[in-house]
Parts: C-alpha cells; sequence; structure tokens
C-alpha cells in the first residue's frame, strides 16, 4: 500500500445559490485505500464526491471556492480538462445506468471515446475490465447481449468496468449498493477492496455498516462539515467525536 | 443540532442492552454473596458448600446467557462504538464474575474436603482474614466503579491488587518457613490464598473491561 494522497480538499466551500452544502473541507484522501463518506441525508456527502470529477459544474447556481488537489494539481485551473478529468476520476452512480447497448459496447465505449484502443487491444481492454469488475466469468460468452438483460448487480459491476476501462486514477462510488440485494451488495463490497490494489476508491454510503465493513479510512459530514476523519477501526471503535457516535450508533439519522 | 436528526425513539438496541445489564447485575449480587459466603465460612466455620456450588453454577449459566444475549445482539443490530464496547465489555465482566464464583466454590471445597465443613481454620486465619476482606472490598470497588462508569474507582483497583500481590507473596514465604504441622491445613490455606488472590486478579480485569468501556482504552500491563 502507497500512503500518498491522491486528492486533498483545501479550505472547500460550495454552495447552490445561497444554500450552503459544503463548509471549508479540508480532508487528504490517500492512494490505495477505501475511503468512505458517511452522514445523515443532505450532509453534503454526494456533493462532495461529485466536486471530485466537477460534475457539480453541470449545475447551475453552483459556486465553488477553494481548491481540490488530484495528484498535485488544482482541478478547478482553467488548464484542466474536464473531460479528460472525468476520465481520471470515474463514477458510479447510485442506480445501475448501463448504455442501452451491448456488454461489450458499454465497457468499449469510453476507450473507443477517449481513442484508446481499437480491435485487438480494446478486446483486450474490455476482458480485463470485466474480471477486474469480478464479471467476466458471468458474461464471456454473451458479450454481445444487451446489458439491460443483466440483473441488477451484475448490471452495476458492468458500470465499474465501464469506469476501469479508461484507467482512471480514482473511482468515486455513489451509494453503489443501495439499489442491490445483499448478495449483489457482497459482491460489490468484496470488489471494492480488491479495486483499491490498483485504484484509489471513494465510496459515499448510507449504509454505515457497509462504511464499517469496506473502508480503511472514514469520513463523517454533518451540515457540510466534516466532524470526524480518521482510520475505520478508530471511527467505528472509539470514535472520537460525539456527533460521530450519535450517528452510527443510531441516536441520530 | 438539526431538530430533523433527532431521534425520540428509543432504539432496538437499547432493550437488548437493558437485558445484558439486568443479567449483570443479577450477576453483581450474586458473586458477592457467593465470594463473601466461602470467605466467612473458611473463617468462622460453617456450611455453605452446596449453596456455594449452586451460586457458582448459576454464575455460570447467567455468564452463558451474557454470551448468548451478546452474540444475538451483534448479529441483529451489528453495534459499534460505545454500543459495541459495551457488548464486549459484558461478556468480560460477567466472565469475571462467574470465575468468582468458580473460585468461591473452590474454597468451600477445600473447606469441605480438608477440614470438614464445620471447623474454623486457624492457621493463616489472620492472613486470609485480611486478603478477604480487601479481596471483598475490591469486588465491590470493581462493581461500583462498573454500575457508576467511574474510571477513578476502576484504577483503584488496580492499585489495591498491588498489595494484595504483596500479602500473599509474604504469606507464601512465610508458610514455607513457619508450617502447620498439619500438612492439610498448609494445603488449605495456600490453595486459599492463591483462590483470593486469583479472584482479585478477576476484580482488576472486571475494573480494567470497565475503563474500555468507557475509554476504548486497552488496558494493558496492571498486573
Amino acid at each position: 500500500m502507497s500512503n500518498q494522497t491522491r486528492i486533498e480538499t483545501r479550505n472547500l466551500n460550495l454552495r447552490f445559490g445561497s444554500a450552503v452544502v459544503l463548509k471549508n473541507l479540508n480532508m487528504s484522501i490517500k492512494s490505495n485505500f477505501v475511503t468512505a463518506i458517511m452522514g445523515p441525508s443532505g450532509c453534503g456527502k454526494s456533493t462532495l464526491i461529485r466536486t471530485f470529477n466537477r460534475l457539480n459544474d453541470l449545475i447551475p447556481e453552483c459556486h465553488i471556492e477553494g481548491e481540490v488537489i488530484l495528484n498535485g494539481m488544482n482541478i478547478f485551473d482553467k488548464k484542466v480538462d474536464v473531460v479528460e478529468l472525468r476520465k481520471r476520476v470515474g463514477m458510479v452512480f447510485q442506480k445501475p445506468n448501463p448504455f442501452p447497448k451491448s456488454i461489450y459496447d458499454n465497457v468499449a465505449y469510453g476507450p473507443k471515446m477517449h481513442g484508446m484502443a481499437h480491435g485487438k487491444k480494446l478486446d483486450t481492454i474490455v476482458e480485463k475490465s470485466l474480471k477486474d469488475a469480478a464479471l467476466w466469468a458471468e458474461v464471456k460468452d454473451r458479450l454481445r447481449d444487451s446489458a439491460l438483460s443483466l440483473s441488477g448487480g451484475q448490471q452495476q459491476r458492468l458500470c465499474i468496468a465501464r469506469t476501469l476501462s479508461v484507467q482512471p486514477e480514482v473511482i468515486l462510488l455513489d451509494e453503489p449498493c443501495s439499489a442491490l440485494d445483499p448478495a449483489a451488495t457482497a459482491k460489490i463490497e468484496s470488489l471494492m477492496v480488491q479495486l483499491k490494489k490498483n485504484y484509489t476508491v471513494i465510496v459515499v454510503t448510507h449504509n454505515m455498516q457497509q462504511a464499517a465493513r469496506v473502508s480503511d479510512y472514514t469520513a463523517f459530514l454533518y451540515l457540510g462539515e466534516l466532524m470526524e476523519y480518521g482510520e475505520a477501526e478508530q471511527v467505528f471503535k472509539n470514535p472520537s467525536n460525539k456527533l460521530t457516535e450519535d450517528f452510527i450508533t443510531g441516536r441520530f439519522g | 443540532m438539526d431538530e430533523r436528526f433527532i431521534m425520540s425513539e428509543k432504539r432496538l438496541l437499547d432493550s437488548g442492552l437493558n437485558d445484558l445489564a439486568d443479567l449483570l447485575d443479577d450477576m453483581c449480587k450474586l458473586a458477592t454473596d457467593t465470594v463473601s459466603a466461602s470467605i466467612q465460612a473458611y473463617l468462622e466455620g460453617g456450611d455453605v458448600f452446596i449453596q456455594v456450588r449452586q451460586w457458582s453454577d448459576t454464575l455460570f449459566n447467567l455468564h452463558t446467557q451474557v454470551g448468548d444475549k451478546a452474540i444475538e445482539l451483534i448479529a441483529r443490530y451489528q453495534p459499534v462504538a460505545t454500543d459495541l464496547r459495551l457488548i464486549k465489555a459484558s461478556i468480560e465482566i460477567s466472565y469475571d464474575l462467574s470465575r468468582f464464583g468458580r473460585y468461591a466454590y473452590d474454597i468451600s471445597t477445600i473447606l469441605k474436603k480438608f477440614n470438614g465443613t464445620r471447623m474454623r481454620v486457624e492457621y493463616g486465619r489472620d492472613v486470609i482474614a485480611e486478603m478477604g476482606e480487601r479481596t471483598m472490598s475490591m469486588i465491590k470497588s470493581s462493581i461500583k466503579a462498573y454500575r457508576t462508569k467511574n474510571i477513578q474507582l476502576a484504577e483503584k483497583v488496580g492499585e489495591d491488587d498491588k498489595e494484595i500481590d504483596e500479602i500473599y507473596l509474604n504469606h507464601l514465604k512465610y508458610s514455607a518457613e513457619n508450617p502447620p504441622q498439619s500438612m492439610e491445613q498448609l494445603i488449605a490455606d495456600i490453595l486459599t490464598v492463591r483462590h483470593l488472590e486469583r479472584i482479585a486478579d478477576h476484580a482488576v480485569d472486571l475494573s480494567s473491561s470497565v475503563i474500555y468501556m468507557i475509554t476504548g482504552k486497552p488496558i494493558s500491563g496492571w498486573r
């Protein structure tokens, strides 16, 4: 495991119009670990990870102050190519959202768009991405079938494969299991832990037990403020902040 | 705190934690009575063997119930933080309480085997009286520390144990140098001080669980 910082926020403030969503956030996220961000609804956790690949840019009235540093580069710098940024910082959403295309085409879409590969090389990328997403064994004989024919859990792993296909550095997962059954959830959780070997994984979850199971570092956000951030074992065994304690023990939320 | 996030209802876990606390309350009272009865009988004579054995068995059964309840709560509610620490501490405290009962039973067994159940043991009586008094005090303090979540009191039990250890070791040396004529009296004496010393150790363990429960910090090197 490396001990390098992959993403760092410096005095990050974000508001939508007059509604303040993130308040002066300072946190550094380490490479090759799973970092979970938890907190009650509306605390800003999804907004935070959507900041990491500038998805919030698409929302009118979004005002951001401060910096988000990705490998030494401020992602808000005018020179930053947002398309390239989103290739480096991939995202998987709450509900599986495969394209209405074949399984193969879903995974091949990104590399083709970015001009990364075609032909045999593209086949290799598709296979590797599906293997890394722990889906290859289930779909290798039906790559031309519609992605929509897959189960919900398979679709979500396909979305992860699609993210991996462009070789990102960071994978953002926004409540990736909330629409899945326990068996599919277990596969995604296992996958998250596998993926940290090669990627930096950041997961937003409402499921406190999921954060406890998968994360190496855990952040607790409350009303846009970072209340606690530390090693998961410490946060779940002996949190330093009373609000964290109350949240994870179900006394509020 | 924002009012949206305040939960007014009791958590499902809370009723399970109350069940655990009730079991431990029963154990605390019974463990105290059991050790007290066995020491009293050793010093003053008395037939408590059957009673102490029953109480010791009950303590062990209650310890099993605490373990079962704890596993159920972990399986059903996946507790964390203070809840998780409380459950872990409850398992360990119940073990210490059951050991109080077991050592009390061992003392009453010594009394029965070596000395008859109604005789008063003379050799080493003063030492056992002092160790018995101090040990009972440590038991009560550790239980009070648990009930009142008092870290200072729990820490004091650790300090008290050093004195018990000193009395114990001094007495072993004395007994080796000045053995009684009766070998049975010597064995009864040595085993009893040994059991009292172990009871005191479990009072320390109980107290360390209290500190862990409150602070989350593991205690090591206490004894």
